[in-house]
């Protein structure tokens, strides 16, 4: 990943963000994880989760008025703009967040650290 | 190299192994080839990401084509999607069947008698019964509630278990073969009466000589039937394997239905805790005829449950951290809507469009479902369809009827898949005849959803299992 990508999945979910899940997406090793698992992942999702990175970093910001990349910007410039793209009324862009989240949960829901603070038994 | 056998059946799920059950009676050598890879119990794990891999098909990943794409949930394995679905028994309404009759003129062949006899045989076999309430844990009990509050008829799924311990991993496979599952009942039932499995074997096309099934082509070697070819490999994938064994019909992967869905989530001030509880083990029932939609529990594990909440940074993480508090019930719709399996170069390719009333439909049950939360004591409700806030409260409810009427706002998911080779007398009118045979051919029968005429609203392993048994019976006599 590069610092692009990491500002987008910095700003999905970032280190702090609720006081029963301080771990953030990034240190909570999604890198490895993604590393690791990208070739497991089905073709269309992994080229579509690639899709949402660059469109989270180039044009989510213009969706909010503010030039690009997303990792320019303040943090919370950087959420109103992911919030932008996710209410969008393009759908692509929805849709692009949508599995942005749906890879980042496979990784971020299966760690014992967050299993352990949201009260899930494994 | 090639083997022989008196019959093949493609595909292992609830309907070619139910075809294998009774075949093997009568007649031991079979062969069931199945794609997917055999996966014994102490292997299930509780992580999706690897449970995606080896037991769904495309990682769960495959999804309609179109503006409003949706992802298609199968199994995968050997057993099918009976090794991750939720074990829920429900026997073909009536209504379905008369609709069946009137309109598609296969009552006589599919005489309704016939269906609940098989049903109840299927059930006694498989020992369904309700979810006891000792295992209903928060996420049931709270349907329960909500369904008495508001007095809506509903009640404790029927399921196929023995011995449920209420973990809420049934779709992550049942770590204690609990689930009465078909890779645990009819496929070593088949295999101790001298049938052989045979995983991790797809099967190209069924070779064809002039109107006779004589065998099916594998990767690894054709594998020769005396009598019959029995193909049960779903309603996504039969459509494909019919077309490369030489199949024609206009009507061959047309008519794909089935049951788009989608959940809503409450949140509730005292602890939820959805790990502990049956999967699914409650139902409301009382909308169906009316609004073609069902209402069911669903614990998810956390990996689903994040994907699904709306919202980025800390919003996402507000509602993630309420996942102890949560209550997840989901809406299978009996979808008006139709769609396609590709054939032939589009091979594979799935399309799938909403009618509008199913949207309206949608929304009206989106709508019920979370009175029926609020009755049962939820705080707020998740319904993450794009423009609504992400937290509803009682005063908000108002808003879920002037959601947005475009498919694409919903994130829904299509489960139970039907119609791609649908049964017909006329030979234009349909792939099979009263008989499950392809028309034209001698020996080919599909015995698996894809002869279903229409979706049926509610879940549909039974009724796949009785008409898979019907076919074998017919056939044989």
């Amino acid at each position: 990943m590069n610092r692009f990508d990491r500002s987008v999945i910095d700003t999905l979910l970032p280190s702090g963000a609720s006081p029963v899940l301080p771990l953030g997406l990034l240190n909570s090793g999604f890198e490895s994880f993604w590393e690791e698992s990208k070739d497991d992942l089905a073709p269309q999702l992994r080229v579509a989760f690639r899709l949402g990175l660059f469109a989270a970093a180039w044009i989510a910001p213009v969706l909010v008025r503010r030039a690009p990349p997303l990792g320019r910007l303040s943090a919370t410039d950087r959420e109103r703009a992911l919030t932008a793209m996710e209410r969008s009324r393009v759908v692509i862009f929805r849709q692009l967040v949508r599995i942005l989240k749906t890879v980042a949960a496979l990784h971020y829901g299966a760690h014992p650290d967050v299993r352990k603070a949201i009260g899930h038994h494994t | 190299m090639s083997e022989t056998f008196d019959y093949v059946i493609v595909g292992s799920g609830a309907a070619g192994a139910s075809a294998a059950r009774v075949l093997s009676d009568v007649h031991p050598s079979i062969a069931i080839v199945e794609e997917g890879p055999a996966v014994a119990t102490e292997e299930f794990e509780d992580r999706a990401l690897p449970t995606f891999k080896r037991l769904y098909r495309g990682m769960g990943a495959q999804v309609t084509g179109g503006r409003a794409p949706m992802p298609v949930i199968q199994g995968r394995c050997l057993g099918g999607s009976t090794v991750v679905n939720s074990a829920i028994m429900r026997r073909l309404p009536e209504e379905v069947w008369r609709e069946w009759d009137s309109s598609y003129g296969i009552g006589d062949a599919v005489p309704y008698q016939d269906v609940l006899t098989a049903s109840g045989e299927i059930e006694r076999e498989l020992h369904a019964e309700p979810t006891p309430q000792a295992i209903w844990g928060g996420n049931n009990g709270l349907l329960n509630k909500g369904a008495a509050a508001v007095r809506v008829a509903g009640g404790p799924t029927l399921r196929n278990t023995k011995g449920c311990r209420g973990s809420a991993r049934c779709n992550l496979g049942c770590p204690h073969g609990a689930k009465q599952s078909m890779q645990l009942t009819y496929l070593p039932y088949a295999q101790g009466r001298g049938a052989r499995l045979i995983p991790d074997r797809r099967v190209e096309r069924v070779l064809m000589r002039g109107a006779r099934a004589v065998g099916v082509q594998t990767a690894a070697g054709d594998l020769m039937a005396n009598k019959a070819v029995l193909v049960a490999a779903s309603a996504v994938q039969t459509p494909g394997v019919l077309w490369r064994s030489g199949v024609r019909s206009r009507h061959l992967g047309r008519h794909f239905q089935g049951h788009p869905g989608m959940g809503i989530v409450g949140l509730f001030d005292t602890p939820v805790r959805m790990g502990d509880g049956a999967t699914q083990g409650f139902e409301v029932d009382g909308w169906r005829s009316e609004s073609r939609i069902k209402l069911e529990t669903l614990a998810l594990p956390p990996e689903t449950f994040f994907s699904g909440l709306p919202g980025v940074g800390r919003r996402w993480a507000s509602l993630m951290a309420e996942f102890a508090h949560a209550a997840v019930w989901v809406l299978p719709l009996r979808s008006q809507g139709e769609g396609e399996v590709g054939t032939g170069w589009r091979d594979g390719r799935l399309r799938f469009r909403l009618d509008p009333r199913d949207v309206q439909n949608l929304r009206r049950g989106l709508r019920l479902a979370s009175q029926l939360m609020f009755a049962a004591g939820a705080r707020e409700v998740v319904c993450p369809v794009d423009g609504l806030p992400d937290r509803l409260r009682q005063e908000d409810l108002s808003l879920i009827d002037e959601a947005a009427a475009d498919p694409a706002s919903y994130p829904l998911a299509l489960s139970h898949l039907f119609g791609t080779a649908r049964m017909s007398g006329r030979v234009n009118d349909g792939v099979v005849g009263h008989d499950f045979r392809v028309h034209g051919t001698e020996n080919l029968y599909v015995v698996d959803s894809s002869v279903f005429p229409t979706n049926l609203g509610v879940n549909p392993q039974l009724t796949i299992m009785a008409l898979a048994r019907i076919a074998v019976q017919r056939m044989l006599s």
